[in-house]
């Protein structure tokens, strides 16, 4: 066999060895992973736009399934808690995500597991909309921290979004 | 005679040596794009008329290696990862008490020369003074009102460098 060739499957083998490597450790299953499909599934059913008031009942049905009961929400900039599930729902019904829709995404995940049944994530929100006279894009983005706890699935027990810049109250 | 033509177009007489060149190009390239010079596209107004909604640019992350960050200094404020960034002006250094008075920009309570700034609201905030490790941020767009604007204190750990362009 010519030196050429077989050194060519030498760095194909090793290629291939590679992405599978890397195949194995990004989509092995772990509870991490369960964790950012919530995430993604959350997102997602936050960004439908019902057609109507019956389609809108069952997005909050929906929604209601991501939080534990007492869910706490802390809004930072001195705002304060809001507290429990139907609160946290009440107001997210008030931005139902038509007229002006607005597209919510979840980038720079990391979780990191705290025993079995908790587990925190920390994140990128971002919020995009497009200007109804321009159509430019705007992004709103804040940090947040999330604290999961495993009951049945795994659920928000807490919201906690991070001044990442400090604002001096005037 | 087809076949070796668009092999030797492709991988060329030396195929290891070609693909080691490529290799080597994109270990290159993920490790200057994304860890040194990291890309960033601007949304928003807060920067103007410095930077546009939707300009593209390098955010260089080796000077603050070697220095530490300076007024003036545009740079990049992380938030949790790198996908999204702020993009802000270093106004206040570790020391010293930063505040608005009438939309004039003060630093120990002296007014700073802004020529990066076209437009002012009357902004007030009463001066506040930096602990060790924090810098004041703010973008050059004064002329929005003060509460619709980011921008406040940040540690010194989140700023990750100053855009190239």
């Amino acid at each position: 066999m010519p030196a050429s060739t077989q050194g060519a499957r030498v760095v194909a083998s090793v290629a291939l060895a590679a992405t599978i490597a890397f195949a194995a450790w990004h989509f092995w299953p772990s509870e991490a992973r369960r964790i950012r499909h919530k995430l993604d599934a959350l997102a997602a059913v936050v960004n439908e736009r019902p057609a109507d008031a019956i389609g809108q009942i069952a997005r909050t049905a929906q929604l209601s399934k991501f939080f534990t009961d007492e869910v706490v929400v802390e809004p930072g900039r001195g705002a304060g808690a809001i507290h429990g599930r139907e609160r946290l729902l009440a107001l997210a019904s008030r931005a139902p995500n038509e007229g002006h829709p607005y597209a919510l995404e979840f980038v720079d995940v990391s979780v990191a597991m705290e025993g079995d049944e908790s587990a925190r994530a920390h994140l990128t929100a971002t919020l995009s909309s497009r200007d109804t006279d321009t159509a430019e894009l705007n992004v709103d983005a804040r940090e947040v921290e999330l604290q999961f706890r495993r009951t049945d699935d795994w659920r928000i027990s807490r919201i906690a979004l991070i001044d990442t810049l400090e604002k001096p109250q005037p | 005679m087809r076949g070796a033509f668009w092999r030797e177009a492709f991988v060329g007489r030396r195929p290891i040596r070609t693909f080691v060149r490529v290799g080597v190009l994109v270990l290159v390239s993920v490790v200057v794009f994304g860890w040194v010079l990291i890309p960033v596209r601007t949304y928003g107004d807060s920067m103007l008329p410095t930077y546009r909604s939707g300009s593209f640019h390098l955010v260089n992350r080796v000077p603050y290696l070697l220095r530490q960050p300076a007024r003036g200094d545009v740079v990049a404020v992380r938030l949790a990862g790198w996908r999204v960034v702020y993009v802000k002006r270093i106004v206040g250094l570790p020391g010293e008490r930063i505040g608005f008075r009438d939309g004039l920009l003060t630093v120990n309570s002296r007014p700073l020369d802004e020529p990066y700034v076209q437009e002012r609201a009357r902004w007030n905030l009463r001066e506040t003074a930096l602990r060790p490790g924090e810098f004041f941020v703010v973008g050059d767009n004064r002329g929005m009102p003060i509460e619709a604007h980011e921008f406040g204190l940040v540690r010194r750990e989140r700023i990750e460098g100053p855009l190239l362009f």
